[in-house]
C-alpha cells in the first residue's frame, strides 16, 4: 500500500469515529459516555499494536526460544498501570471490583492459556491482530466470542455434570425466575460455587481499604504489585537472561559476576523491553483516565450502571434483569465480544437472557449502542492506524491449519474466560495491577498453560515438519 | 507519516481533553473531588461510666 493510501485510511478512521462521537453527542448527551468508551479503546489499540502487546508470543518467545522481553515489558506495564490505578483508587473514584478467588481461577486460566498458545494470539493480541488485517486473528475473536455465547448457555445434558452441592447451593441464591437457575452449567457453577468464594485484595487482607492512601499504595501497589513483580523478573532474569548478558559482560575479564554485574544485568533486561514498556505505560495511564472519565460522568448523570442510560434513550431491549449491561469503566476483552454473538443468537431465536451471565449481569443490548462494544470496535480502528502509520497493516489470509488451530485456541480461550470471568486482560492484567489475588492466582494457571500450549506446538510442529521431509525424501 | 501521527495524537488529545473535562466538572460539582460534599465523621462520645468501666477492665480481680 502507497503511503498516500496508508495516510488517507488513517485519517479515514479516525474521521469516522470523530463523525461518530459528535453525531451522536448532538442527537443525545447520553452517547457521550459511549464516546468515553470509544476514545479509550481507539488508545487501546494504538497502544497494544505500538507495544506488540501479546501475552500468547510473549509466553511463547520465553518458552520456545528463551527470549524474556516481552514478558518483562507485560510486567513493567503492569506496574505502570498498578501505579495509575493506586492513584485512582485512593481519590475514590476507582470502578474496579475484586473477583472470588479460588481453584477455578487456576483451572480458567490453565485453559486459557493452552488455547492463546493454540491460536497463536491472546484475546487482546487477536485483536490487535485483527486490526493490522490478521484474518487468522480475526477468526480467533469470532471463535472467543461464538464459544464464549454457546458455553453460558449450555443446559439439558450439561445439567447431569453439576455437583449437587453447587446445584444447592445455587437454589438458594433466590435468583428471578427469569434465569431459571437450574438450567445451565455456567449458572450453576456462578451462583453455586464462584459466589461462594471469598472476594479479597491485598488491601483489605492487610487491614486497609482499597480507598485508603496506605491501602492503594502500599497493600496494592507495593505489596500486590511491585514486590512480586520484581521478584518474577528476578526469576526471569535467572532463568533467561543472566547468562548471555555474562556472557557479553565478563568475556574479557573471565571473572565471577559481582552484585554490581547482577544488578546491571537485571537493569539491561528491564530496559530490553522499551517498546513495550512504553505501550504499558501509556495503557496503564490511559486505564486509570478511563476509570476517572466513567465516574465523572456516572456521577453527571446520576447513575452507576450504562443500562439506566439506555433505557432512558428508549433502548430497553437487552438490558438484564436487573435494569444493568455490562459497563466496567476500564478496558476489557472477552465479555462484549460474548454479547455481541449473544445478541444475534437471540434474534435468531436462541434465548440468550435466560442465563447468569447474559440474563442477570451482562445483557445483550443491540451491539451499535453497547458502550464496552464502542471500545472494542475502535480498538480494533486504533490498532488499524498505529500500523498504517508504521507501514505493519497488511491483509493475511489464514491458511486451513491455521484457521483449524485459530478455532480450536479461541474456543478454549472463551471457556477459559467464562470460567475465570475474564481473560488475560480482565482477569489477569486488570485484577493483578489493582491488587485483586485471583489476578495472580489466574496468572499462574495461565502461565502452567502457556508452557503446556507451546510445548505442544513445539512438538506438533517438529512432527509434521520430519513428516515433510520423509516424504520429500520418498 | 510522523506528522500525520502527530495530527492524530493532537485530535485524541483534544477529545481526551474535552471528556476529561465534561468528566471533572461534575466530580467538583458534587463535592466527590472537593471533598465539599463529604459528611463529617460520626463523633463517638463516650460518658464518664463508660470511660470508667474500660478502666477497670485492666485492674486486676
Amino acid at each position: 500500500m502507497s503511503e498516500a493510501k496508508r495516510k488517507f485510511w488513517a485519517f479515514a478512521i479516525v474521521a469516522t469515529l470523530v463523525l461518530i462521537s459528535v453525531a451522536t453527542y448532538a442527537y443525545h448527551e447520553f452517547y457521550l459516555y459511549l464516546s468515553v468508551y470509544l476514545w479509550f479503546g481507539f488508545i487501546y489499540g494504538m497502544c497494544l499494536q505500538y507495544g506488540r502487546f501479546c501475552f500468547s508470543s510473549a509466553f511463547r518467545d520465553l518458552f520456545a526460544v528463551g527470549v524474556p522481553r516481552m514478558a518483562v515489558g507485560i510486567m513493567i506495564a503492569i506496574a505502570f498501570f498498578a501505579l495509575v490505578g493506586a492513584f485512582v483508587s485512593a481519590t475514590g473514584l476507582s470502578t474496579f471490583h475484586s473477583a472470588p478467588i479460588g481453584l477455578h481461577a487456576v483451572i480458567a486460566g490453565f485453559i486459557f492459556g493452552v488455547g492463546m498458545c493454540f491460536a497463536g494470539g491472546c484475546a487482546s493480541g487477536s485483536m490487535y491482530k485483527t486490526g493490522e488485517g490478521n484474518m487468522n486473528a480475526a477468526l480467533v475473536v469470532v471463535s472467543i466470542s461464538v464459544t464464549q455465547a454457546v458455553f453460558v448457555d449450555i443446559g439439558g445434558w450439561a445439567n447431569a455434570l453439576v455437583p449437587a452441592s453447587w446445584a444447592k447451593s445455587a437454589s438458594e441464591k433466590g435468583l428471578p425466575a427469569s434465569i431459571n437457575v437450574a438450567d445451565g452449567w455456567v449458572d450453576q457453577y456462578l451462583a453455586g460455587y464462584v459466589w461462594d468464594q471469598p472476594v479479597l485484595s491485598f488491601a483489605t487482607m492487610l487491614g486497609w481499604t482499597d480507598q485508603s492512601v496506605m491501602g492503594a499504595f502500599l497493600g496494592n501497589f507495593l505489596v500486590g504489585v511491585a514486590l512480586p513483580g520484581a521478584a518474577l523478573l528476578v526469576v526471569v532474569y535467572f532463568f533467561w537472561s543472566r547468562r548471555t548478558f555474562m556472557k557479553k559482560r565478563l568475556a574479557a575479564a573471565s571473572a565471577r559476576p559481582r552484585l554490581t554485574d547482577e544488578l546491571a544485568g537485571y537493569w539491561a533486561m528491564v530496559v530490553a523491553s522499551k517498546r513495550t514498556a512504553i505501550a504499558g505505560l501509556a495503557l496503564g495511564i490511559a486505564a486509570g483516565l478511563h476509570m476517572y472519565a466513567s465516574q465523572g460522568l456516572r456521577v453527571k448523570y446520576g447513575v452507576r450502571n450504562a443500562g439506566p442510560l439506555l433505557e432512558r434513550m428508549g433502548f430497553d431491549f437487552g438490558l438484564s434483569v436487573n435494569g444493568t449491561v455490562f459497563d466496567p469503566g476500564y478496558w476489557y476483552v472477552t465479555t462484549q465480544e460474548a454479547q455481541w454473538v449473544g445478541w444475534v443468537f437471540h434474534k435468531l431465536g436462541w434465548n440468550q437472557m435466560d442465563n447468569i451471565f447474559f440474563g442477570f449481569n451482562n445483557g445483550i443490548p443491540n451491539p451499535l449502542i453497547n458502550p464496552a462494544d464502542w471500545m472494542s470496535i475502535a480498538l480494533f480502528g486504533g490498532a488499524a492506524v498505529m500500523a498504517l502509520l508504521h507501514n505493519e497493516f497488511k491483509f493475511k489470509k489464514p491458511t486451513l491449519e491455521t484457521a483449524i488451530w485459530a478455532i480450536i485456541g479461541g474456543a478454549l480461550m472463551g471457556i477459559g474466560s467464562r470460567l475465570g470471568l475474564g481473560c488475560n486482560v480482565g482477569a489477569f492484567f486488570v485484577r493483578v495491577s489493582q491488587g485483586d489475588p485471583s489476578g495472580w492466582v489466574f496468572g499462574i494457571g495461565m502461565v502452567g498453560g502457556a508452557y503446556l500450549g507451546v510445548k505442544f506446538f513445539n512438538w506438533w510442529t517438529e512432527r509434521r515438519m520430519a513428516r515433510q521431509f520423509a516424504a520429500t525424501i520418498t | 507519516m510522523r506528522n500525520v501521527l502527530w495530527t492524530i495524537f493532537a485530535i485524541v488529545g483534544g477529545i481526551m481533553g474535552f471528556l476529561m473535562g465534561y468528566a471533572t466538572a461534575p466530580m467538583i460539582e458534587s463535592g466527590v473531588l472537593t471533598g465539599q460534599g463529604a459528611k463529617r465523621a460520626t463523633k463517638i462520645e463516650a460518658g464518664k461510666e463508660l470511660e470508667q468501666f474500660y478502666k477497670d477492665l485492666y485492674k486486676e480481680r
